[in-house]
């Protein structure tokens, strides 16, 4: 059969393949295009992600400083202004009372004012304990242990174990913040009679409070986790402080909460 | 046709028929769910195995050409892959998008079939047209793939690797196609040269897919659908 065409076979064959080869290469461009940009935009995302992550760390180590720092100030200005003045008016009602006959009435007023000046100073130590910046904060936890099995009449026992280490002040006052919140916690929920607080100095300092009491529902906890204030700040100095929680759910009498706390920031 | 021409024709062929035949063993093989996830993918595999395999063995035993059943194959193939992207996508219409690829796509090919090119012809307008809609659809895709990035590593997506492999295979036959006509009916070419870099991309094609069905069968891809 004769070939009409102008051009040989061979050289529309060739044109032909390459046509498919220039085809081939613009699909394998695009395939290769897909798969970079499809990476480059997934780092961009995480990247954004993570700084994201940062700001909500930053602000929310911003508000719990400043919270301290707020804490502080009221305390010092409790103890050393309204405490001083109140004292102040106590050695100036003692005057009077020297100066009169009958100091019954007096007596009376002396006693509100004792009253009102302990409250301050008490008020003032559990806003900033300054035993926590004095000793540390095994002896800061151990004072506030024994205040509240005092108000409260629960009994709490506290461990140490292993060798204790030195945590920096940032870290220590949120770890007892902690504790003060899970301690709280207990005392109102748990209905214990019994209450042990361990700090096992290890790998990590793990932070154990355990109790006798009804124990905590997952449900529970999960739905009062959105709305409690307490177990907000808890969340956010665990985070903060790059910790870890475990709840002993499997536990059956009472409850019992694992905080792993290491003991630097981590980068 | 010299005989070494037809020899590595042959080849090529055994090992592209191979290869399909590895896919639809694998997708066999593959657990329920992936089964059903893909079913299209599947049915599309052993309508390929069947038509090359039974077009092959009437070459050897009768050295003829059945175009009615490669012409009708070919017009199941892209509703099939169509109905397997529609089940991927998110968008609201998507139906009426299937419908509107679908639709003229079987009007235009049963004119082709019937009228035009005829039932005894190669139907290359067809599968050039059905190219068309593949590279079309499987860029769409890409697009989608981008701008929703359901997961972290694409690459771990069967459905990336069946649409790759669409859009090589579509890309790569399309001219082939488009010149089929003219070389077998104006110039009279064998065309040897041509299914040869048809079937070397063929190749490519179903060692992709292969790659696609395996990650189905490991389930290693969690699909965003």
């Amino acid at each position: 059969m004769s070939n009409p065409s102008p051009v040989p076979d061979y050289q529309v064959v060739s044109l032909i393949v390459i046509g498919v080869i220039v085809m081939l290469l613009l699909a394998g461009a695009i395939v290769l295009f897909v798969t970079f940009y499809q990476k480059r935009m997934v780092e961009a995302r995480l990247k954004q992600q993570m700084l994201e992550s940062q700001f909500q760390q930053k602000v929310l180590e911003a508000t719990l400083d400043s919270q301290e720092s707020e804490r502080s100030r009221v305390a010092g200005d409790l103890h050393d202004s309204i405490g001083g003045m109140l004292s102040a008016v106590r050695i100036g009602l003692s005057a009077i009372g020297r100066q009169l006959n009958d100091t019954h009435v007096l007596d009376a007023q002396k006693q509100m004012l004792d009253d009102t000046i302990e409250s301050v100073r008490k008020i003032s130590r559990e806003l900033m304990p300054a035993t926590l910046e004095k000793f540390g904060l095994i002896p800061a936890v151990r004072e506030l242990c024994e205040k509240m099995q005092a108000t409260t009449q629960i009994q709490i026992g506290i461990m140490e174990l292993g060798e204790a280490r030195r945590i920096d002040n940032r870290r220590q006052l949120m770890v007892y913040r902690i504790t003060q919140e899970l301690l709280n916690n207990a005392f109102k929920h748990s209905k214990a009679t019994y209450i042990e607080v361990v700090f096992n100095f290890r790998e990590n300092l793990y932070l154990i409070v355990e109790d006798n009491g009804i124990g905590m529902d997952r449900k529970h906890m999960e739905e009062s986790g959105r709305k409690s204030l307490g177990l907000f700040n808890i969340q956010s100095r665990v985070q903060l402080l790059s910790a870890t929680v475990t709840i002993d759910h499997e536990k059956r009498d009472g409850s019992k909460i694992t905080i792993s706390v290491p003991y630097e920031q981590k980068a | 046709m010299s005989e070494r021409e037809t020899f590595w024709l042959e080849v090529l062929n055994w090992v592209q028929t191979s290869l399909i035949l590895v896919g639809v063993v694998t997708f066999v093989i593959t657990p329920k769910q992936g089964k059903r996830d893909y079913a299209e993918l599947g049915i599309i595999l052993a309508l390929t195995f069947l038509t090359e395999f039974s077009m092959t063995i009437l070459w050897y035993t009768s050295h003829t050409t059945v175009n009615l059943a490669y012409s009708i194959f070919n017009l199941t193939t892209l509703p099939l892959f169509v109905l397997l992207y529609r089940r991927r996508m998110t968008w609201v219409n998507k139906d009426t998008i299937a419908a509107l690829i679908i639709v003229p796509f079987l009007l235009f090919g049963l004119i082709n079939l019937f009228f035009v090119q005829g039932v005894t012809k190669f139907n290359s307008y067809t599968i050039a047209f059905s190219s068309v809609a593949f590279i079309v659809i499987s860029i769409s895709y890409f697009f989608i793939l981008i701008r929703e990035l359901p997961t972290e590593s694409i690459t771990k997506l069967p459905m990336f690797w069946i649409n790759s492999a669409i859009l090589i295979f579509s890309s790569g036959t399309f001219v082939i196609y488009l010149s089929a006509d003219y070389l077998a009916n104006v110039i009279n070419n064998n065309m040897i040269g041509t299914w040869f870099v048809h079937n070397f991309v063929g190749l490519i094609y179903y060692a992709i897919l292969w790659r696609a069905l395996l990650l189905v069968r490991s389930g290693h891809a969690k699909e965003v659908k």
